[in-house]
């Protein structure tokens, strides 16, 4: 176990892991807990450290399923776009159980506020990179995880932030695999692209149309007509076309600040946002796409410099 | 994925004691089946019994020798145990508990397990240790297992040769 004493804040005199929590330096506020931003005074290296946080509920059933599971899996991952953790500390009570991670400037969402200004979009090159990093981090994920899980196995729908949620999961499929994560991937795509979030439902019935608005409504699809009859379903739903070339154009400098994109970007754009999950291109296949081996080369994103 | 990180490094002192007052591979193996009766009998799946043991193993390897970084609370409970048949049953229930929160889409609850081992351990006891077996392993509760291991070369192999389902499990 680390010494108590080995972390202080960025400004401030050390700080007792026991003693806190105590403002240091307040990064963010996640949903299993509060994180924050330390010197490690060994390596002074910087590193975010996460409190895990302890409902009155949870305390009655130990130590957090949701943050057990956290870690576990973070320890378990190496990859160079994900965020390690570097150890685990335990302060003077049960409850002060802290993630010690690196520590990071922003988060993407807080990147595309930032950027060389918010209104400009971000460079084609900048987005291929970003999307590289992102489709390896969840390939690395996918890989480790078909090697320890069972496959497809009935699980709970009440998974991803509703505007990154794949079309199946808004239609209660418990069946599901990693192509729930390539549809957000999808999402996030086009979000680079145009620095706003592309489907922003307001609840669940609210998402399906603007997925459907966005994408066509899925018609003479065998995996829709699957699902739909499955759960006896007799709820029409309205024929739309796919509006998605109009909302992303292809080969233009246009003025509606969208990042230029080329066909092979769109193509990959579109197979991430298949309707039929079973047709979605996965992570690995989407490495190889054309859209990476051809065009413009990656470049890092000016807002790391 | 790593697997120097969870290997244990004192295999052979353990379970082979020549001290009579150690616990033995018969108290183990009584507190294997115990586990596999209790997942039997909540159907869940087999796997959380291995992840579980697993769990104990290493806690008890990697604890039970001198390391100076490993925190002095865990070792000595460590080392209680290695003695105890009764602290040795208590591990495995909260590593079974810690497993199941893991592994399964179910909640049972340490009530639930006080109650299957008959009272004998406090829900209380089950929480604390609880802390104290995360905190030796690290926090590291997804070691892969020869269980998951065989899953995987099956599944490897099973577009090959024609294995019948039920062999699976």
């Amino acid at each position: 176990m680390p010494k108590a004493d080995r972390w202080s804040s960025d400004e401030e005199e050390i700080v007792l892991l026991s003693l806190l929590p105590k403002p240091i330096s307040h990064l963010d506020e996640g949903t299993y807990g509060v994180v924050w931003k330390a010197r490690d005074n060994a390596t002074q290296e910087i590193v975010a450290i996460k409190q895990i946080k302890f409902d009155s509920d949870m305390t009655k059933e130990g130590f957090p399923i949701s943050a057990l599971r956290e870690i576990g899996v973070l320890l378990s991952l190496s990859h160079e776009s994900i965020v390690s953790v570097r150890e685990m500390v335990v302060g003077s009570t049960p409850d002060k159980v802290f993630m010690v991670m690196d520590c990071f400037e922003m988060d993407l969402q807080a990147a595309m506020k930032k950027g060389p200004g918010a209104s400009t979009p971000f460079a084609q090159s900048e987005v291929k990179y970003m999307m590289r990093q992102i489709l390896s981090a969840m390939a690395h994920v996918t890989s480790i995880a078909r090697k320890y899980e069972h496959p497809a196995r009935n699980m709970t729908q009440m998974v991803v932030t509703l505007w990154y949620r794949a079309p199946e999961l808004l239609f209660s499929e418990s069946c599901y695999g990693p192509e729930i994560d390539t549809w957000s991937i999808g999402c996030i795509f086009g979000e680079l692209l145009i620095k706003e979030a592309i489907l922003k439902g307001t609840g669940e019935l609210d998402q399906i149309q603007k997925i459907f608005k966005l994408l066509g409504t899925p018609t003479d699809d065998e995996y829709w007509e699957q699902l739909w009859s499955k759960q006896g379903s007799t709820f029409k739903w309205k024929n739309n076309d796919s509006d998605l070339a109009r909302t992303f154009a292809v080969n233009s400098f246009s003025a509606t600040g969208q990042s230029y994109l080329s066909p092979d970007g769109f193509d990959l754009l579109s197979r991430l946002l298949s309707l039929n999950p079973k047709k979605r291109i996965t992570a690995e296949d989407a490495l190889r796409h054309s859209y990476f081996s051809c065009g413009v080369t990656e470049q890092v994103p000016m807002f790391y410099v | 994925e790593q697997p120097t990180v969870c290997s244990c490094r004192d295999y052979d002192g353990y379970l082979n004691p020549s001290d009579p007052t150690m616990i033995t591979a018969d108290d183990r193996k009584k507190l294997v089946e115990w586990c596999y009766h209790f997942v039997d009998h909540c159907q869940l799946s087999q796997q959380t019994v291995a992840s579980a043991i697993d769990m104990v193993d290493r806690f008890l390897f990697t604890t039970s020798i001198s390391n100076s970084s490993a925190d002095n609370a865990v070792k000595v409970v460590s080392d209680e145990i290695l003695r105890d048949q009764n602290k040795l049953q208590l591990l495995s229930i909260t590593a079974l508990y810690v497993a199941i929160k893991v592994n399964e889409r179910v909640v049972v609850s340490s009530d639930r397990l006080a109650e299957m081992c008959r009272r004998v351990h406090t829900t209380g006891e089950i929480e604390e240790m609880e802390r104290i077996l995360l905190s030796g392993l690290s926090w590291k509760c997804h070691a892969p297992t020869a269980h998951q291991v065989g899953l995987s070369i099956l599944s490897l192999v099973e577009p090959y040769v024609d294995i019948p389902e039920e062999t699976w499990e």
